[in-house]
């Protein structure tokens, strides 16, 4: 099987003179593997170099569009590709005419797209629309996230990272090899590809999703993929990047939220994990949401219990020995002194040893894309949440009393419902915080919102009611904490921005209170 | 000596042709002069009649004149001018004479020239020489033909056409232009008084009319008629006249004079106006009336068309033939008259019912219309008037229409959509009775007290209860409201009033101790409160549901019918493909159209409905929640556009595929709602779900045990057949001999009767019988003694058959003994074996296992008392869920049944008598769970021919362990052994035999 790049040196071999083309082909080959490791800079230098010499070859043309492409230069890689296409017509070689679609593909995809770049010329972020939004606080994020990784791993990818926030999942379906069914079923709305973060903006979701962690997840896999020139298997680069996802706002070594830990102690239990093979090609293969949860519980705990031997400097180590062609088992074993096998049943044991916790009440919850009849505004409860028929009856009576203003008998509908379901539903409880606010109960609220707060930490209605609440009583150190977890989830709900503004304002913090203001007008 | 050149010879052919050049031009000017004035001329007539002013006498000559110039100079001026020049002429002979080349054109230049010319005169004059012989040989009418070109005289046969259709078509128009243009010779004629006396006009008017001629002496010359009418005058001139004319406002038309004083002539009547008589008398003076005389357009109306019946629009229950009576009308005569029928918001595809007899001044019609003429049905909104025609054949026929009435056809969906949205209003009350009762604090405040707020709960819930037992009563009389539905409603609601009436009844007689906040009699009313406030809650959420589920089932309804119509559709368009010309078909082909986007659009606005009313607890809509369905039905819609434009267009092809597509939208529409309706089922009474389970895990459970009674029912039996193989072998010996000595002779008698003395049926019964009696011989010879019996069972008939046949025919005589000593061996053989195999089965049974056996019959004796136990808690469940009455209660009450019949065999100790109780209570307990799955579906309402098949209902097919025989298949069995059997009953017959002999 010939490769797709030395077809078309095959090609080039044959059009071009015969003196020159052997040191081209071979020159355009190794640029190709450059792109293909996501070392771009150093492509783009030696493509530089070979279009001087001929800039007209076949092979030049093709490995110069590809390089244009991973630089996220689409229309320029477009052009490129389809004259050279144009020129050698019927024999065209099947993959130059695939990187034409997806050039082509991916330039009428993101039209229309606006950009910023950090002054330190570090970030380009594309974005339509209202995303714009999002910005300031996604350069916020990553600029973080680049200075925990940069000391982490005791290097930093040199060049700019493009950024790319898609209004919906159609769009990110349109630009990598995804299905619009795969990111619902798996839930991946992100992916780092192509030399550069993707991922899709929380106003696609109904209720949003953490999207800070999202996109830090992300940027850790960019980190992994160019330190390790692409040689980590899904697993170890799915494990890194969640343990590794919070470090732009915790220090290393932060816990699973209960939800996966939860799945994971049950897993456990009935010993039916997620395998490593299984993750292979990608998690977002998985064939559900709660798999791919699981999967993700799973590869977290192996990188802590790794990071716990031997720290950052033996991930390290481990990614550089698979950079420098080692195979997983002897890798491992050089670092840690065992193989794959050896990690998973040492992990195995460490787990259950530890005495991972089931919560109570807890129910694992997917992400609730939006649907196009869905209206804007506050949505259903999800009432596929409730999974005991009485608590679903009294959940939804409680929601009808709340649609009609009747707080009181909401709150007694609710309160029936907890005592069949417990306190980790995170419907009822939010439902329930909602008709106490509205009958000025507020300090009532925070108590009732500390488990499902624990439990489903992504879940906005919970920091808005709790932001609430802490704005009645008072509490705006805690109004302010929580109303700005509400924007890490969801940034385009007007209210945390309306609240914040003034918070921010009354604590001096101006350029804050500006961004809220900015983001209040951007969101009318 | 040196020669001259002639040029003369040469000049005069020059001047010759130029003589003909010119007169070719003047012909050829004239053939393009003649169509470019005349077509000019009409046109400025036209215009002059249209009535430009008097500026246009003189622009249209004017540009006449023009016209007329500008041919004229650029047809004959020019050409005759260019011709001036030798060199233009000798060109034109050059090209017109062959060989010249331009020998012509030197030598007029060498004339000019002479003798001044370089190089050899000689060659000059043989050059002179040569083309003067050339030119005087040649013939100048080839050169210069006199002719029009042909497209000169195609432009005067157009012209001539153009002014003869006018002066065909719009004589007066022509006359009133030319008029306009010419002045008069009448022009400047004197005023004077009447110019005529005995006027006599006769109007003879249009065909259609009717009307005969009327003839008007001493006429005024007032006339009015219809336009069409052709008016004769005569008259006589007061003086002697040379000439006479009828003046019209415009234009004039001669009268023919007689003796110079009769005059007459006649002009058709076009348009209202006035006109006068003219003269020039002897003397050569023009005279010219005065007076007006009038000419007055009587006018043809259209119809006018009353409709009686309908009086007024109608709102029909059901489709039925409607009554029409109208009355239609015209001043000159009808034509036709049709009633017309479309659906109201389809007008351009109507169907006209022509009326027979229509004829004369009036026409009064009574007709029943049948609506499905345009394929009404429930729920059209239909358009219905009465059309009439004229027969004006002057202008055209004109057309008169009666009131329109519509009619409206009730569907009983209407008034089931009505009862949906009162049900749904019903929770809002039950709502707001809940809520109050919920906020009641017992005791509370004492202001207002305790029995009023309780008073005010007791009222507000009665008032909720009431509201919602209105729409289930109206539900009894809603065909589209399925039972179950009505009745899960009606039992929630009777639950509700249970608890209020209890509540009721402990609240009214404590009211003093209520007042007083006594804590026990607070405490219990209290505690009818929340049994009230529990079932309100549950009658609202069952209310919720209900209304989801009656909404999610119109859908399917209304699905259904879409596709029932696009088929229809289809199979329309298949019959148009051919018939394309067809045009009543392509009418009903846009009708149903038209009707299928209707239903189409209420789909759509019921999903919309829908999908506000349903909170998604109760449903998983994916479609409706991706808002795919409604894109689909918004296609589909689309679809119809575009089917619309492709029929129009004669597409069928196209069509017919894009009528498939549709199909497959409709089919995944269908489809998404049985899975949302089944999953609403499920979800909207967990209890009954619950119960159902039970029942079904306890018919499994029932199953289960009979199977494994029987098998060792079977284990048993085969046992005890082998002990009976074994006797007959070792003791009962000698009576089998006995039986194969009989049947040996029952062949020998059967060779006795001749064939020949029998008829060819007697005959073809002989050959059976002997058959038969072979295989009974060769049954005895290798102990298959149940087959023996069964074919000695066999011959009895063919021996009857045979004697019924003999017994009449003379000389069949002979074969009467050997038939009568053959029944009576064959008797024996019968009771023979009958006795055998019954001593064999007692000896047997002496031998048998008594108390397995009576074990066995216990243990089916159980299983029949546990499925009576799980027969009542069917009838229990059968009152909420009514799919249990039917085949579920007659299964279980089935299996009982043989379960009972299986244990008795099994207390007589014949097992083999207990397996076909045993199997067929299997095969009831089959059906039994068969039944409950079905129960577990929604039960749809009976919609009539709107009802779909519901995809879940499984056609049964007997397959290859269906061999149980139930009870009227064994009595079917009988029946056909007292006959002849069937080859197909073989095999159930011997297994009946099995179960009787063992």
């Amino acid at each position: 099987m010939i490769s797709p790049p030395l077809r078309l040196l095959l090609l080039g071999a044959l059009l071009a003179p015969p003196a020159s083309a052997v040191d081209l082909d071979a020159e355009a080959f190794a640029i190709h593997q450059l792109a293909a490791d996501w070392q771009v800079p150093e492509a783009r230098r030696r493509v530089t170099e070979l279009r001087e010499i001929d800039r007209d070859h076949p092979s030049v043309r093709y490995v110069h569009g590809r390089v244009l492409f991973f630089e996220g230069r689409y229309a320029e890689a477009h052009d490129v590709l389809e004259a050279l296409v144009a020129e050698l017509g019927d024999d065209t070689p099947r993959h130059v005419r695939e990187a034409l679609a997806e050039a082509r593909q991916t330039r009428d995809t993101l039209k229309g797209f606006d950009e910023h770049r950090t002054p330190d010329g570090r970030f380009l972020v594309r974005y339509k629309g209202e995303d714009r939004v999002m910005v300031p606080y996604l350069v916020d994020v990553l600029q973080k996230a680049d200075a925990a990784l940069a000391t982490d791993f005791a290097w930093k990818p040199e060049g700019q990272v493009l950024v790319e926030i898609y209004p919906s999942r159609k769009y990110l379906a349109a630009v990598s090899p995804l299905t619009e069914e795969d990111i619902e079923t798996s839930g991946t709305i992100a992916l780092c590809k192509y030399n550069r973060l993707m991922f899709t903006s929380p106003r696609d979701l109904v209720r949003g999703y953490g999207w800070r962690d999202t996109v830090a997840h992300e940027f850790v896999h960019y980190y992994v993929t160019k330190l390790s020139r692409n040689t980590v298997p899904i697993w170890l680069h799915e494990g890194i990047a969640k343990f590794q996802e919070t470090r732009w706002r915790a220090p290393p070594g932060l816990g699973l939220d209960p939800p996966q830990e939860d799945l994971l102690a049950r897993s456990l239990k009935e010993d039916k994990l997620v395998t490593f093979s299984q993750m292979h090609p990608s998690m977002a293969k998985l064939p559900s949401q709660e798999a791919a949860g699981l999967a993700f519980a799973e590869v977290h705990t192996v990188i802590a219990w790794l990071y716990e031997r031997k720290g950052y400097a033996g991930i390290s180590e481990l990614i550089a020995g698979l950079r420098d062609g080692a195979k997983m088992d002897p890798a491992l074993k050089a670092v840690y002194g065992f193989g794959l096998d050896g990690v998973w049943t040492r992990w195995k044991k460490a787990m259950l040893g530890r005495g991972l916790r089931t919560f109570p009440g807890l129910v694992q919850t997917s992400l609730r894309f939006k649907r196009p009849g869905d209206e804007e505004g506050e949505p259903e409860a999800d009432y596929g949440t409730v999974e005991d028929q009485k608590a679903k009856g009294f959940t939804r009576l409680g929601e009808m009393f709340r649609a009609r203003d009747r707080h009181e008998e909401a709150v007694i509908e609710y309160k029936k419902a907890m005592v069949v379901a417990g306190e980790g539903n995170p419907e009822i409880q939010n439902g329930a915080a909602r008709s106490l606010i509205a009958l000025g109960k507020a300090e009532d609220v925070p108590a009732l919102l500390e488990t499902v707060k624990r439990y489903y930490p992504s879940f906005l209605p919970t920091w808005v009611n709790e932001g609430e609440a802490m704005l009645a009583a008072g509490r705006r150190e805690e109004a302010m904490a929580a109303f700005e977890e509400a924007i890490g989830i969801n940034p385009f709900h007007p209210r945390p921005h309306e609240v914040l503004a003034k918070l921010y304002a009354e604590a001096g913090r101006a350029a804050e209170a500006e961004r809220e203001r900015k983001a209040m007008e951007a969101l009318k | 000596m040196v020669d001259q050149p002639d040029f003369s010879r040469i000049r005069a052919v020059l001047g010759a042709t130029r003589r003909r050049l010119r007169l070719a031009a003047s012909v050829r000017g004239v053939g393009w002069l003649v169509p470019a004035v005349g077509a000019t001329l009409l046109g400025v007539v036209l215009l002059a009649a249209a009535g430009l002013g008097p500026w246009w006498r003189l622009a249209g000559w004017g540009l006449v004149g023009a016209v007329a110039l500008g041919v004229t100079l650029r047809t004959w001026v020019l050409p005759v001018w260019r011709v001036r020049r030798d060199e233009v002429v000798a060109a034109h002979l050059e090209a017109g004479v062959p060989g010249l080349r331009d020998g012509l054109l030197a030598c007029v230049q060498f004339e000019r020239h002479w003798p001044a010319v370089s190089g050899s005169t000689a060659m000059v004059v043989a050059l002179t020489g040569s083309v003067a012989g050339r030119l005087e040989g040649a013939s100048m009418q080839a050169v210069t033909p006199l002719s029009i070109s042909k497209a000169a005289w195609r432009a005067v046969g157009a012209v001539a056409l153009a002014w003869g259709l006018v002066a065909a078509v719009a004589p007066t128009t022509l006359a009133r232009g030319w008029t306009a243009l010419v002045p008069s010779h009448l022009q400047g004629a004197r005023k004077t008084g009447p110019l005529v006396g005995d006027l006599v006009v006769t109007l003879h008017y249009p065909e259609y009319t009717a009307r005969e001629p009327r003839t008007i002496p001493n006429s005024g010359g007032d006339i009015e008629a219809p336009k069409g009418t052709r008016i004769e005058i005569r008259a006589t001139t007061l003086q002697p006249a040379r000439a006479a004319w009828i003046r019209f406002a415009e234009g004039e038309l001669p009268l023919a004079v007689d003796e110079a004083r009769e005059v007459r002539g006649e002009f058709v009547m076009a348009e209202a106006g006035i006109w006068r008589f003219a003269v020039e008398d002897v003397s050569g003076d023009a005279l010219e009336e005065d007076l007006e005389r009038r000419l007055r357009l009587e006018l043809d109306r259209p119809p006018t068309v009353t409709l009686h019946l309908p009086a007024e629009d109608l709102e029909l229950e059901d489709l039925r033939a409607v009554p029409v009576a109208y009355d239609a009308r015209d001043d000159f005569g009808l034509g036709e008259v049709s009633v017309v029928i479309s659906l109201a918001n389809d007008v351009e595809h109507p169907e006209k019912l022509g009326q027979p007899g229509v004829s004369g001044l009036r026409h009064e019609g009574a007709d029943e219309v049948d609506l499905r003429v345009i394929q009404a049905q429930p729920g059209d909104r239909i358009a219905l008037f009465v059309e009439a025609f004229d027969n004006n054949a002057v202008d055209g026929k004109q057309r008169g229409l009666s009131a329109t009435r519509y009619i409206t056809v009730h569907s009983p969906q209407a008034k089931h959509y009505e009862l949906s949205e009162r049900l749904k209003e019903t929770v809002e009350a039950l709502l707001g009775a809940l809520g109050d009762r919920l906020v009641t604090r017992y005791p509370g405040s004492e202001d207002p007290p305790l029995p009023a707020r309780i008073g005010k709960n007791m009222e507000t819930t009665d008032k909720a209860a009431a509201e919602l037992a209105g729409v289930v009563e109206d539900m009894v009389g809603d065909p589209l409201t399925p039972e179950e539905v009505r009745l899960g409603l009606a039992g929630r609601l009777g639950s509700l009033e249970k608890a209020a009436i209890g509540e009721r009844r402990y609240v009214e007689p404590n009211t003093p101790a209520l007042e007083r906040r006594a804590d026990p009699v607070v405490r219990r009313a209290a505690k009818h409160n929340e049994e009230v406030v529990d079932q309100l809650e549950q009658a609202i959420l069952l209310v919720e549901a209900m209304v989801a589920r009656l909404a999610l089932e119109d859908m399917a309804a209304l699905t259904d019918e879409l596709q029932a119509a696009r088929e229809r559709l289809t199979d329309l368009v298949k019959q148009l493909k051919q018939n394309p010309d067809d045009a009543a078909l392509k009418a009903r082909v846009m009708r149903d159209l038209h009707r299928l986007r209707d239903r189409i659009k209420e789909i759509r606005e019921r999903m919309r409905a829908l999908a506000k009313k349903v909170p998604e607890e109760f449903l998983n809509l994916e479609g409706m929640k991706k808002d795919e369905v409604a894109k689909g039905l918004q296609n589909t819609e689309d679809q119809l556009d575009q089917l619309e434009k492709l029929l129009e267009e004669g597409k069928i092809d196209e069509a017919l595929q894009m009528m498939d597509e549709m199909e497959a939208m409709l089919d995944e529409l269908s489809g998404a709602l049985d899975k949302d309706l089944q999953d609403l089922h499920q979800g909207s009474n967990p209890e009954l779900q619950k119960a159902l389970s039970e029942l079904m895990d306890q018919a499994r459970d029932l199953k289960r045990r009979q199977e494994e009674v029987g098998k060792r029912t079977d284990e048993m039996a085969e046992r005890e057949r082998e002990a009976l193989q074994k006797l007959l072998e070792e003791e009962l010996g000698k009576k089998l001999a006995k039986i194969e000595e009989d049947a040996a002779a029952l062949r020998l008698e059967m060779e006795k009767i001749d064939p020949e003395q029998l008829g060819s049926l007697a005959g073809e019964e002989l050959e059976h019988l002997r058959e038969r009696v072979d295989q009974l011989n060769d049954a005895l010879k290798n102990r298959r003694l149940l087959e023996a019996l069964e074919m000695s069972d066999r011959a009895m008939d063919d021996i009857g058959d045979l004697d019924r046949y003999t017994s009449h025919v003379p000389r069949s005589r002979g074969a009467r003994e050997p038939i009568r000593e053959s029944r009576r061996l064959n008797q024996d053989v019968m009771e023979g074996l009958a006795e055998l195999l019954r001593d064999a089965q007692k000896k047997s049974q002496q031998q048998g296992e008594p108390q397995q056996m009576q074990q066995l019959s216990q243990d089916q004796q159980d299983i029949a008392e546990a499925t009576r136990r799980l027969q009542q808690r069917l009838q229990q469940q059968a009152q909420q869920m009514p799919g249990l009455a039917d085949k579920p209660m007659q299964s279980v009450e089935n299996a009982r049944q043989s379960m009972e019949q299986a244990g008795q065999q099994l207390k007589q100790r014949r097992p083999g008598h207990a397996r076909p109780g045993q199997q067929q209570a299997i095969s009831e307990l089959d059906g039994l769970m068969e039944g409950l799955k079905k129960a577990n579906q929604p039960q749809r309402a009976d919609r009539g021919q709107g009802r779909r098949p519901n995809s879940r209902d499984r056609v049964e097919i007997p397959d290859a362990e269906d061999h149980e025989s139930p009870a009227e298949f064994r009595e079917e069995l009988l029946k056909a052994m007292k006959e002849k059997p069937t080859d197909g009953f073989r095999e159930q017959v011997k297994r009946y035999y099995e179960s009787l002999v063992e």
